[in-house]
């Protein structure tokens, strides 16, 4: 009970902490109708931001000057880049992304180097929060987890709440009636993109002390966050939250899970069927690619995702 | 007006790009052996380390007055840490005239670029080239896959595993309950398998292992609680940068009392990423300067005044690798100074210096036989690493004799007649 | 073709002039060998494969207006499936050798028959996320299965001889490299060209009407996917046949991305735009990779430009100088001249910056600082030493910059209005999916 508790517990962080990076994503992808492919960049950003500045006015100071510098990051992007060729079509404002996450890695390379740099959780922060049987669960992993649920909260009651929540709302639903009432579209657009760039840099800023600060942490992050949005559904902040908590507990749990291929093959009766070289391979080794499957389930049976209403 | 000074300087630079490009023609007349390294790419961390390594050696050779008074220049050449990227460079260091060819980086680009050197060899038999693998660690690079042309300069998992047991044991360390949680793929699974070897001979039992996907693994939570279940004392690990950092976070932040044994954990940014979450874990490696006195003193300062950075890990085995080579080639006449099989030849017998003790290759099957140090992560170390507070204490260091695991037969290289 | 271009030549004197300069291309690719060095060779090899590589993708994009972002796993199918026949023709068999590369593209048609039918039921950001989806589910199978893929290591294998054909050396791989790439390009050519062509075309731009039509556009759609497919399998079969050897590591994502990245450089409305994408960026990663550390850099930078100012690629770049100077218009040396020239200061300016930051901040420049006693060191770029904190350096680029913004600045007005025309005859266009 106590190790199903703990599982459950280090699943929810997890997904908690992707959370936090697709929420900007989503709701710039529900607007622009774009992956936008530098999202993760940002996040990457995010904890080198923290790591510089944290290092002159402390880690709390650090968290804030990230989440500002990446906000303004992305609203440069937004308005120096994106807006260029927006004209053309989602598939050029897709590739522009696509060439601004190479970008980014490599200039990021070329200022720090290869190698992880020196972004940890501060000595302050390691004590355990509570114990759970033999377990103890740390507290920084807890104020990951606070940090998005803080996240989701502002997040949710600015867009329910608010004058301009309502707006971006509106334009996530349908563009052009917003525009055609008088909003200057493509200024809430602008603030979007930079609210969730910011997003994405606080989240890089909180989960960069814990997974190493390095270049090819955006790589590493990888398409997870673009598989949450897609599950979660267009533009669905509950959505994502959902699919994040989903991908969490259940990757958390398969690599509890000792059984083979040889195991499945045997259970439905297709023990002669067995490939040869891959009966012995266990399911924890590819926890990993859970998601992916779950996404592929997602978007062959409902596309529009667990939330979304269009596709 | 601003224009025309702006042509000017464009007209100069040009002009200025262009000559010293045919300097740069005229500055090879010294010899030249071309390093292939992961400068880019993924692996581009250990490819730094490589390059250290490499600066380091041929500087040393060099101040010495170089080979048969001849100065000795790398070229570096970057395969991207891809296998095809090792392939292509092959191609362009054998058609510039490459006689020796010096590479670094992971086994499965050393894998290809092996098999690439040996078809060249046996096509060409007259025009054979030599090559070194500075840091691959797969075993079948000197088992099924090895060849006569081929030498590797570091250890394997076998080596690694057994260094790690035998230093902890001797010195009640290890415990009688071991775990081993490795990557998913051929380096993880020997050293999977070397975990489970040596457990008779070590006395301990084997409580649990785990092999999981390279790099894709967010959380390792999950498999920390499979640890602690298991009641293991010492969790040995092949696992590097990413993979090992996530796990020892894990470790670290759920309080577990288990030792981790590690491979790779000196890797340069490691110690500093992880913090506190590395004290207490062991790593066997090639250097640790407190070891090696005033010696190894010293060469971790003439190292630092040559690349700015500390002697680890695979940095070492570029030194070695380098060493090696320089005393095979002054070991052969002059006119055989570029002669791949006489160089092969000579690589068989020379020893070179090394801070914990002389190493030397096996003929049998080209393996480095090197002496290890296990170091302990802790703050009372004397050279500290990575800019913390924190540097390998010595726990023991093991001669050549002692690390080496005796060929399995499995090496059966054709040798020139 | 525009129908003002008809008017004022004969069809047949289009034809011609497109057909010459193929063949004078043809001509000196198959004159090559005698001109080249091995390493060059290769790198033509490697061209070649690529090029073919990015034709089959761009079948998928260009006609059919699906953009894959998981083309490697076909491309790498292909390569395990050929290394699999030629181990076998190692071990006996009597499959003949030159045909190879069918091997490869047979296995990855098949494939890409299942994997196309369920990533064309969507379209557009959700056709690509399932093909990430296929992508990572075939890679994760693959690394486990050692007995049948060769893990880490691979499968490694040796050509035989095929009749005459001895296949040892690097100039018959490159001429069965470069047969078989024209062919496949030959054979896309066709296809396109025929109606099968046409009506992919139309699903593209109007998927309902041609469904309306009585056709099983999911079926269509899926079909060519796996031609796609299988073009990219012969392409990586290609590449098992000159490596004689495989990994895992093809399934990875490099080789999504550099198919992706040739593709948009080159140009994917143009039919052999592909090709010159491929051409450019093998050849740059070959050479330029042994010249700077930061030659991924520079790739992604001229992928961004490209993507800003010439959304159409360098083909399109291309295809729009060959249009104006077949009219009338008069050609605008003088604007020609100044763009060239700025974006050379701009590129000048930019490697300049990147190669000085690049030295500076390594570590080993820091120990030279401390042990030569100057804070500023003289650093090498390009054979020459800068002096990396001399106002004369720093202006130096500066005056780079000013002077490449002073050439585009016209350009830049001309360019606006060109770029607004363009994307109003593309927006005259429904997009294809979100």
């Amino acid at each position: 009970m106590d190790a199903f508790l703990v599982a459950l517990l280090n699943g929810l962080v997890y997904g908690l902490l992707v959370f936090m990076v697709s929420a900007g994503l989503t709701l710039v992808f529900g607007m622009m109708g774009v992956l936008n492919f530098a999202h993760a960049s940002f996040y990457m950003l995010g904890a080198y931001a923290a790591f510089l500045s944290g290092r002159y006015i402390g880690f709390w100071g650090g968290l804030i000057v990230a989440t500002l510098a990446v906000g303004l990051v992305g609203l440069f992007s937004e308005r120096l880049l994106l807006r260029k060729v927006r004209s053309f079509g989602h598939t050029q404002e897709l590739l522009l992304t696509y060439g601004l996450f190479f970008v980014l890695e490599e200039l990021v390379k070329l200022l720090f180097g290869p190698t992880p740099v020196a972004y940890r959780v501060p000595d302050e922060l390691r004590f355990t929060a509570f114990t759970i049987g033999n377990s103890q669960f740390p507290f920084f992993r807890l104020l990951m987890g606070a940090t998005a649920l803080l996240m989701f909260f502002g997040t949710y009651a600015a867009l329910r709440f608010t004058r301009i929540g309502l707006i971006v709302r509106a334009a996530v639903e349908r563009p052009q009636m917003v525009s055609a009432l008088g909003h200057n579209v493509p200024i809430v657009f602008s603030g979007l993109f930079a609210v969730g760039s910011a997003l994405a840099g606080l989240a890089g800023a909180v989960a960069g002390m814990y997974y190493p600060t390095s270049p090819a942490m955006a790589h590493e992050l990888g398409s997870i966050v673009f598989v949450v949005v897609v599950i979660g559904g267009l533009g669905s902040l509950n959505g994502a939250l959902a699919a994040s908590l989903l991908i969490g507990v259940m990757t958390s749990f398969a690599v509890g899970v000792e059984s083979t291929f040889g195991d499945l093959f045997r259970a439905l009766g297709l023990g002669g069927l067995a490939l040869p070289g891959l009966e012995a391979v266990q399911f924890s080794s590819i926890a990993g690619v859970l998601p992916y499957a779950l996404m592929l389930l997602v978007l062959l049976w409902r596309p529009a995702g667990f939330a979304g209403n269009r596709a | 007006m601003k224009l025309k000074s702006a042509l000017k300087i464009a007209g100069l630079s040009a002009a200025g790009t262009l000559a010293s490009a045919l300097l740069m023609g005229t500055a090879l007349a010294q010899t030249q052996i071309d390093v292939i390294l992961p400068v880019t790419g993924p692996t581009a961390g250990t490819g730094e380390l490589f390059k250290n390594g490499v600066d380091f050696a041929f500087g040393e050779v060099n101040d010495a007055g170089g080979v048969h008074g001849k100065k000795i220049a790398a070229r570096i050449l970057d395969d991207g840490g891809t296998t095809q990227g090792g392939t292509d460079r092959v191609r362009q260091a054998i058609s510039g005239g490459a006689k020796i060819i010096l590479q670094g980086g992971g086994s499965a680009v050393a894998a290809a670029i092996s098999a690439d050197v040996k078809r060249w060899n046996e096509r060409n038999p007259d025009n054979p080239v030599l090559l070194i693998m500075m840091g691959a660690e797969a075993a079948q690079l000197t088992k099924k896959d090895c060849h006569f042309y081929a030498f590797r300069t570091s250890t394997n998992a076998d080596m690694r595993v057994k260094a790690l047991v035998k230093a902890l044991s001797e010195n009640n360390r290890l415990g009688t309950k071991v775990f081993a949680i490795n990557q998913d793929y051929s380096w993880g699974r020997e050293m999977d398998a070397a975990v489970k070897e040596n457990a008779a001979p070590f006395k301990y039992q084997v409580v649990g292992s785990v092999l999981h996907d390279v790099s894709k693994i967010q959380d390792f939570s999950p498999f920390v609680e499979r640890i602690r279940e298991s009641g293991a004392e010492t969790v040995v690990t092949g696992n590097w940068a990413r993979d090992l950092l996530l796990l020892m976070q894990s470790v670290s932040s759920a309080n577990l009392k288990a030792k981790f044994a590690t491979v790779f954990l000196d890797e340069k940014g490691n110690i500093a990423s992880a913090g506190k979450a590395a004290l207490g874990s062991y790593v066997a490696t090639a250097f640790v300067a407190e070891a090696g006195g005033a010696e190894g003193e010293a060469y971790l300062k003439k190292f630092n005044e040559k690349t700015g950075a500390n002697p680890v890990s695979a940095g070492n085995n570029a030194v070695m690798a380098i060493r090696l080579l320089s005393r095979a080639i002054a070991s052969v006449p002059e006119k055989d100074m570029l002669n791949p099989t006489a160089l092969a030849l000579a690589l068989e017998k020379v020893t070179a210096p090394w801070v914990h003790g002389e190493v030397s290759i096996r003929a049998e099957d080209h393996q480095l036989r090197l002496p290890l140090v296990v170091g302990e992560v802790s703050t009372e170390a004397r050279f500290k690493l990575d800019g913390t507070d924190m540097g390998l204490k010595p726990v023991k260091t093991l001669t050549a004799a002692e690390t080496e695991v005796p060929a399995d037969g499995s090496c059966q290289m054709q040798r020139p007649k | 073709m525009d129908p003002k271009d008809k008017a004022t030549h004969s069809p047949a004197r289009a034809a011609l002039l497109r057909l010459v300069p193929l063949a004078l291309l043809l001509g000196a690719l198959v004159a090559l060998p005698r001109f080249s060095d091995m390493a060059f060779l290769n790198a033509m090899v490697l061209v070649c494969i690529a090029a073919l590589y990015a034709m089959g993708y761009n079948l998928l994009w260009g006609q059919a207006g699906l953009i894959s972002f998981g083309h490697a796993t076909y491309f790498a199918f292909g390569a395990s499936c050929t290394i699999m026949t030629m181990a076998a023709i190692e071990r006996g068999s009597s499959f003949p050798t030159p045909l190879l590369p069918l091997a490869g593209g047979a296995a990855s048609f098949l494939m890409g028959l299942v994997a196309g039918w369920f990533a064309t039921i969507r379209t557009g950001v959700y056709f690509a996320m399932i093909t990430v989806a296929i992508t990572e589910l075939v890679r994760a199978i693959v690394q486990r299965w050692d007995t049948m893929f060769g893990g880490e290591a691979g499968i490694t294998s040796i050509r035989m001889a095929w009749g005459p054909i001895g296949f040892q050396k690097l100039i018959d791989v490159y001429y069965f490299t470069l047969a078989w790439t024209v062919i496949g390009i030959l054979l896309l050519w066709f296809l396109q060209r025929s109606p099968l062509g046409t009506v992919i075309r139309g699903i593209r731009e109007q998927e309902e009407r041609v469904r309306f039509l009585g056709y099983d556009t999911h079926a269509l759609k899926t079909l060519v996917f796996a031609i796609s497919a299988g073009v990219s399998g012969m392409a990586g079969g290609l590449l098992a046949f000159t490596n004689e050897s495989t990994n895992v590591a093809l399934y990875e994502g490099a080789y999504s991305t550099t198919v992706l990245i040739n593709t948009v450089i080159g140009g994917a409305g143009v039919f052999l735009g592909p090709v010159v994408g491929a051409t450019l960026t093998t050849l740059f990663g070959y050479y330029v990779a042994n010249l700077t550390y930061y030659w991924l850099l520079y790739m992604g930078l001229l992928f961004m430009v490209i993507v800003v100012c010439a959304p159409r690629g360098i083909s399109g770049l291309g295809v729009d100088a060959f249009r104006r100077l077949r009219s009338d218009a008069p050609v605008p040396w003088g604007r020609i001249v100044r763009q060239a020239a700025g974006w050379l200061a701009m590129a000048l300016g930019c490697i300049m910056t990147i190669e000085l930051i690049g030295a500076v901040v390594q570590p080993s420049y820091g120990a030279l600082a401390r042990s030569s006693g100057v804070a500023w060191p003289p650093v090498r770029v390009f054979g020459i030493s800068w002096m990396p904190a001399s106002p004369l350096t720093l202006g130096g680029i500066a005056l780079l910059f000013s002077f490449g913004a002073l050439m585009l600045r016209d350009g830049v007005v001309t360019a606006r209005r060109n770029v607004a025309k363009l994307a109003e005859a593309i927006a005259g266009k429904p997009e294809p999916g979100p």
